[in-house]
């Protein structure tokens, strides 16, 4: 990761009354923009400079010293960001006049001509126009306002200063002739110093805006070597990264065992991992004495580094085309991961131009590109990847692949599914119905326009990560701030556009009760119609059993039926859940009443157990439990069991329900261990261990503890999002 | 992350799978072979070959191979292996001709080696029955009774299958026409009996070329596949079956089952029940598990958490986070934070509609999921999600929801594509008809690198219309054609993975090599038509000389980079330089101090040491150089 040169940004904050609509939320996001400034290595380095415009009183050197910038004051100079820039904002003065843009322009450039003193800047300069354009920009004392901007553009080329405009222009708002006069003017003034005007037209674009403001890191290549096409044809490329999660970051530990009287304490947690010989738990095994090992079946297969190193798989470095294909027969919901991008090795005219020309290629025979991709040397795997051409759309910009990884034989898993078609008559839609859904997807439009897309996934900043950097700043300002209630520009990430709805409800309302959509009260039709249809099935076809061919559920042994036909239980009910419980999991016609029985019961226990009232359902709960650990033995269920107790475990002990677990290990109920039922997941000694310690979670969400790395928490349960 | 058992170390991908999982479909296989000894199953397979197996070999290799599968794919299966027509016996009735080579029990290295070894001293110590010996037995019956036993103990759920291996479609051609009768009947009820308690009866016949295995005069009335009436056509999928069971590419077996059930909220009141299934994800080899290297047994990992401060332990779910800022430590509660990530509560709502044309090729990040209807919660629900599917097929729109798959879960924002169902031409499910869930990313994911490549000049290098074609060419003869389909290839890291854990746990003395089946067909592409083209859109590119333009380009590739250029220049310029001092006078009269840090570097990079570090370093290395 090759370390960026620091970033310059003057922020221009018009503040004038015609933007106090959008001040809070512009202030918030560029909050949020400071904060990732100071809370990231890179960002650190960075220097921002805050100038209001539009302000009732003035406060800038070039006022004091020429005269003729009213209404801009300095808020900040330029500076690494830090806390106390971030609260600032809290705070700022606003204006009750206009806002003369060009004087804030003027200023800004200033600073940073002040900045760099009689050396040159490293790194990008920019200001950063924050406005909505409706004041107009006063007429000069002498020439056009035309020829001042000019001049000062002149001196941003020289000085290699980018000027980006964010203009905030909500939809419903009417464009005025002085902000269109004032677009026009910003657009040859970013034209010539290679800046951008960016519109938002939504607080939530806002945000999304400022959230992606944050310099780009320079951009890493995960890859710089030959697109190998055919054996004698390779064209030189680099690999970017084109999208990557970006998580929540990680926590550590904090301890607050510390006195508060000690001002040296550190607070930090640490983790100790020891690795404790089965047979004796007490003994700590040295690492010296560890071997790795595979399971293979039953067995352990001790596996040591070296063995290890020679059984690896190696695949060399490069990137080969295995063949092209039509785009058809590599459908969207193939792509595996985050994707990445090619361009053509810069600065290589023929490299772009070969890369140009399969590229446009492909984009008009409608190919894509089957790549097998190994970016590292002596890679443990190779990844089969689809390259989708994407030929640029400006004139400046190369041409590029998108390239998304796709999935081994191994991955996939083929299910069947009965065709929608196929749903018996009385499922399908009438005309009526269809009509209806019809009008619902063509009214509840997100794109009604080109060019106008609600919810672009680029223009829709992560509300988690905007919640917990607006809940951390809080924090740091107030310790015992509360969490912030849910913003704006989450809202629109969680709920449809009200005016949408709004549009919609009449349907909406319609469809619901035209598809009659209603919640089925614990309605089992499957294994009724079932039973119907075991009679039914015998008296139409009575030479079914005897041919003797069907392995269905309709040759069920018939002395299980009888019991059946005297109490047909499908589901567990709380008059007599064991008794239910017990009836279901007996029958043998219908293997899906045993997971249901299981759920079922869990349900049920679940409730008598919250709705105690000074734990009076106690027993009953334990009765049921007892019950349930019986059935998971009886069917060979062990792990349904046991993730279970698990749940309760980890939801009662040391919790409100914490009495509900004393009983339960007074009851001794435990895990079911591998002596009561092979599958299961626990050895005896372990399933006692359990009542006394109840720390354990599911085997499965167990890693091998990665020795510096802290709990994180919040990584962990973003990855298992799915 | 937490405290666990010994065992858990081992618990590999599918483990984690059952985690919040609702079963639909339970239980395990288990499985008996069932194998003819008779004297015909020790022919060989091909009499015109010398050295052709028998069809007993085949049939174990058969087995092997099928063990070696389940291994991997399905561990917790059980397999037992038992011959009929023997010499010797082996059974809990003391049934002449039947030897229960190996009980029912899982997969294991060992019983794949009693498997694999059993052909070789077969004769020697169970050995094919005589045909001078009596059949004091009905053989089919007795294997197929035995075969029940062998499953008694089996719990009543999961999928119960006999598997027949022989040559033989007439096993009792050599008892009288009564008796035969007789004990057809015997056997052909015992089959019923056993299909009534839902064990399915298979049967992998073998025949030599030219000759027909004829089911109808036994095992048609034996075997539980009642749409194989055409015998032709069994003996085609039975075919298959072998070539399954010899199949060499280990994948492992999931069964279906829903991942979560879930509503897709239109309007709050107005809610679709739907199924969640995972059907592509990715299959990565079991985890590694530590060892006590003395006893061979797993390792129980304890993790306990310390504060820094006091040395005390700490109670895990009690731990606070912090997070730093500036200089301080800001300070969550563990439910703060549970709090602060719900945004709302579990499910999909609909957020709206766009067309398929907003849904770029990188908004990716992770797999898809797959919805299917289900009215089970909520009446009704099928019938409106098809008809939003038609709708959203008809004008080509996906729906875009807001998801949160779980509470412990952040929100998503995800695109719902309609899927159509489709079939190949034996009417096989290729993709099942549902909605594709798409996770999209924030603007937060999203990087723009190209961006920082657009050209100072102003016009990016394109490619002429002329070379578009001589490219569009190219791609002609790389189609890689109708038939195509990018699911079947298998991973080479994972496949060789398992081949390595089977030669190792088999202690086999070759690890068989993986095919790579990602490897381009390397025959293919040099074929002189695509080679034609190739240089044809080389000309295209680099103009009539290209040969000549690309000889050159490879010398420039070996010139000196620009990097290596510099350096050169700065140790050819301290060559010049370091004479200016006596260094062996400076370093004697220990004056090496007086010099400047630049005029030591210029004696380090003459003598191409290394010219970072301190001002003492660096004298260091230049007396260390010198022999002081």
């Amino acid at each position: 990761m090759g370390s960026r040169s620091k970033d310059t940004t003057v922020i221009l904050l018009d503040v004038s009354t015609s933007m106090h609509p959008h001040l809070q939320e512009t202030i918030r996001c560029l909050q949020g923009y400071l904060q990732q400034k100071f809370l990231s290595a890179s960002g650190q380095k960075d220097e921002v400079g805050l100038v209001l415009f539009g302000c009732d009183y003035t406060d800038n050197d070039l006022n004091e010293q020429m005269g003729g910038y009213e209404g801009v004051i300095v808020a900040n100079p330029i500076q690494p960001v830090n806390l106390n820039f971030v609260k600032q904002l809290d705070t700022l003065p606003k204006g009750d006049g206009t806002a003369d843009f060009l004087d804030a322009v003027v200023v800004g450039l200033g600073l940073l001509i002040e900045r760099a003193g009689d050396k040159k800047l490293a790194g990008k300069k920019r200001l950063w126009l924050l406005t909505n354009l409706e004041s107009p920009v006063k007429e000069p004392a002498e020439g056009t306002i035309e020829e001042q901007a000019a001049t000062i553009a002149g001196t941003m080329v020289e000085k290699e200063i980018r000027l980006e405009v964010t203009r905030i222009h909500f939809k419903q708002e009417v464009q005025t002739s002085t902000s269109i006069q004032n677009e026009i003017l910003l657009r040859r003034f970013v034209g010539e110093t290679h800046g951008q005007i960016q519109t938002v037209s939504s607080a939530l674009a806002l945000s999304g805006t400022l959230a992606t403001a944050t310099p780009a890191k320079a951009p890493t290549t995960t890859y710089r070597g030959p697109l190998e096409v055919t054996p004698n044809l390779k064209i030189n490329i680099w690999c970017y990264k084109k999208t990557v999660e970006a998580k929540l970051p990680s926590l550590k530990g904090y301890s607050d065992r510390a006195p508060a009287s000690d001002p040296t304490a550190q607070h930090e947690m640490e983790r100790i991992t020891a690795y404790k010989s089965t047979a004796d738990p007490d003994r700590e095994v040295p690492p010296a004495e560890h071997t790795k090992a595979y399971r293979y079946g039953p067995q352990f297969i001790p596996v040591d580094q070296h063995v290890e190193e020679g059984l690896k798989f190696r695949a060399d470095k490069g990137v080969k085309v295995i063949g092209f294909t039509h785009s058809k027969h590599v459908p969207r919901h193939l792509f595996m991961k985050d994707s990445n991008v090619f361009i053509a090795e810069p600065t290589n005219e023929t490299a772009a131009v070969s890369f140009s020309a399969l590229v446009r290629a492909m984009h008009q025979t409608h190919r894509v590109a089957i790549l097998r991709c190994v970016y590292r040397a002596n890679q443990g795997s190779v990844a089969l990847s689809v390259g989708t051409p994407c030929p640029a759309e400006e004139d400046h910009l190369p041409d590029s692949l998108i390239v998304n990884q796709l999935p081994f034989a191994e991955d996939v898993r083929e299910y069947p599914f009965l065709a929608l078609a196929d749903q018996p008559e009385s499922k399908q839609p009438s005309l009526e119905q269809m009509d209806l859904a019809e009008q619902l997807v063509q009214k509840l439009d997100l794109a009604p326009a080109a060019g106008e897309e609600l919810l672009a996934p680029e223009a829709t900043p992560n509300p988690t990560l905007e919640r917990f950097y607006n809940f951390l700043h809080k924090r740091a300002v107030e310790p015992e701030a509360a969490l912030p209630p849910i913003t704006p520009t989450a809202r629109a990430v969680i709920e449809p556009p009200p005016r949408l709805l709004e549009a919609a409800t009449p349907l909406i309302e319609d469809f619901q009760t035209k598809f009659s959509l209603t919640v089925a009260a614990i309605e089992d039709k499957p294994s009724k119609r079932f039973w119907r249809d075991r009679h039914a099935g015998q008296d139409e076809a009575p030479g079914q059993l005897d041919n003797g061919a069907s392995t269905s559920g309709t040759a069920a042994d018939p002395i299980s039926l009888d019991d059946l036909a005297a109490r047909k239980v499908d589901e567990v009910g709380t008059v007599n859940p064991v008794q239910d419980f017990n009836s279901m999991i007996a029958r043998t016609d219908d293997p899906n009443l045993i997971p249901k029985a299981i759920k079922g019961m869990k349900d049920v226990i679940d409730n008598l157990v919250t709705q105690a009232y000074q734990g009076n359902t106690y027993d009953q709960a334990l009765e049921c439990l007892r019950a349930l650990r019986r059935g998971c033995i009886l069917q060979s269920e062990p792990l349904e069991f046991n993730s279970y107790l698990r749940e309760i475990a980890a939801r009662s002990k040391g919790k409100r329900q914490h009495d509900f677990w004393e009983r339960l290990v007074k009851n001794q109920l435990t895990l079911i261990n591998r002596d009561e039922e092979p599958d299961s997941d626990v050895l005896p000694e372990e399933a006692q261990k359990f009542l006394t310690e109840a720390e354990a979670k599911p085997p499965s969400a167990v890693e091998e503890p990665e020795k510096d790395e802290e709990v994180d928490e919040m990584a962990e349960l973003l990855d298992m999002a799915e | 992350m937490d405290d666990y058992e010994g065992e858990g170390l081992f618990d590999d991908e599918e483990g984690n799978e059952n985690e919040g999982f609702e079963l639909t479909s339970g239980g395990k296989e288990r499985v008996i072979y069932l194998v003819d000894c008779h004297p015909h199953m020790f022919l060989r397979t091909n009499d015109e070959e010398e050295d052709a197996k028998t069809f007993f070999d085949a049939a174990m290799e058969a087995i092997a191979s099928d063990l070696k599968n389940k291994i991997i794919s399905q561990a917790s299966d059980e397999t037992g292996l038992c011959f009929f027509n023997t010499r010797e016996k082996k059974n809990v009735h003391g049934w002449d001709g039947i030897y229960i080579f190996q009980e029912c029990d899982v997969p294991s290295a060992q019983r794949i080696e009693e498997v694999s070894k059993i052909s070789r001293d077969f004769e020697a110590s169970i050995g094919a029955r005589k045909q001078a010996q009596a059949a004091t037995i009905n053989p089919v019956y007795h294997a197929l009774f035995t075969a029940q036993s062998m499953m008694q103990s089996a719990s009543k759920l999961g999928v119960k299958r006999v598997l027949i291996f022989t040559n033989n479609d007439d096993p009792l051609a050599e008892v009288s026409a009564a008796e035969q009768r007789s004990m057809r009947n015997q056997t052909i009820a015992k089959a019923r009996d056993m299909v009534d308690s839902n064990i399915s009866i298979e049967l992998l016949p073998m025949s030599r070329p030219g000759e027909e295995f004829d089911i109808r005069l036994l095992y048609k009335d034996v075997m539980s596949e009642g749409e194989e009436d055409d015998p032709s056509n069994f003996i085609v999928s039975a075919q298959a079956k072998f070539e399954d069971m010899l199949s060499t590419v280990r994948k492992k077996m999931l069964k279906k089952r829903v991942q979560r059930k879930m509503t897709l909220a239109i309007a709050p009141g107005v809610e679709v029940g739907m199924n969640l299934y995972a059907l592509i994800r990715t299959t990565r080899p079991s985890r590694a598990g530590t060892l006590d290297s003395r006893t061979q047994q797993p390792l129980k990992v304890e993790t306990k958490f310390i504060c820094g401060d006091t040395g005390g332990e700490l109670d895990k779910h009690t731990i606070q986070k912090f997070y730093p800022y500036g200089a301080d430590k800001v300070v969550f509660k563990q439910d703060e934070l549970q709090e602060m990530r719900k945004l709302r509560d579990p499910g999909l709502q609909l957020l709206g509609f766009k067309p398929v044309a907003c849904l770029k090729p990188y908004h990716n990040l992770s797999p898809p999921g797959f919805l299917y209807p289900s009215d089970e919660k909520i009446s009704g629900s099928i019938k409106a999600f098809i008809a939003l599917h038609t709708a959203m097929v008809k004008f080509q729109k996906f729906a875009v929801c807001s998801h949160v798959p779980s509470i412990r879960s952040n929100v998503k924002l995800v695109a719902l594509v309609a899927q159509e169902q489709v079939v190949d031409e034996s009417g096989a499910q290729l993709e099942p008809a549902g909605f594709q869930l798409i996770p999209l990313p924030f603007s937060n994911d999203i990087r723009d690198p190209v961006k920082h490549h657009a050209s100072e000049a102003g016009l990016a290098p394109r490619a002429s219309q002329e070379q578009i074609d001589r490219a569009a060419d190219l791609l002609k003869k790389i189609d890689l054609g109708n038939t195509f389909s990018v699911v079947q290839i298998a991973n080479p890291a994972l496949q060789k993975h398992y081949a390595s854990l089977q030669a190792l746990a088999l202690d086999e003395d070759t690890i068989p090599e993986v095919e790579d089946c990602t490897l381009p067909d390397e025959e293919g592409i040099t074929r002189p038509v695509v080679t034609k083209a190739v240089n044809a859109f080389k000309e295209s590119v680099y103009g009539p000389d290209w040969e000549e333009a690309e000889a050159a380009a490879a010398t420039q590739q070996a010139q000196p980079s620009e990097a290596a250029k510099k350096r050169k220049a700065a140790a050819d310029l301290a060559a010049s330089q370091q004479g200016a001092f006596n260094w062996k006078e400076l370093a004697e009269k220990g004056q090496l101090n007086t010099l400047k840090n630049e005029e030591l570097k210029t004696y380090l990079r003459a003598n191409a040491l290394q010219v970072g570090g301190s001002k003492n370093a660096l004298i260091e290395r230049i007396l260390k150089h010198m022999g002081y």
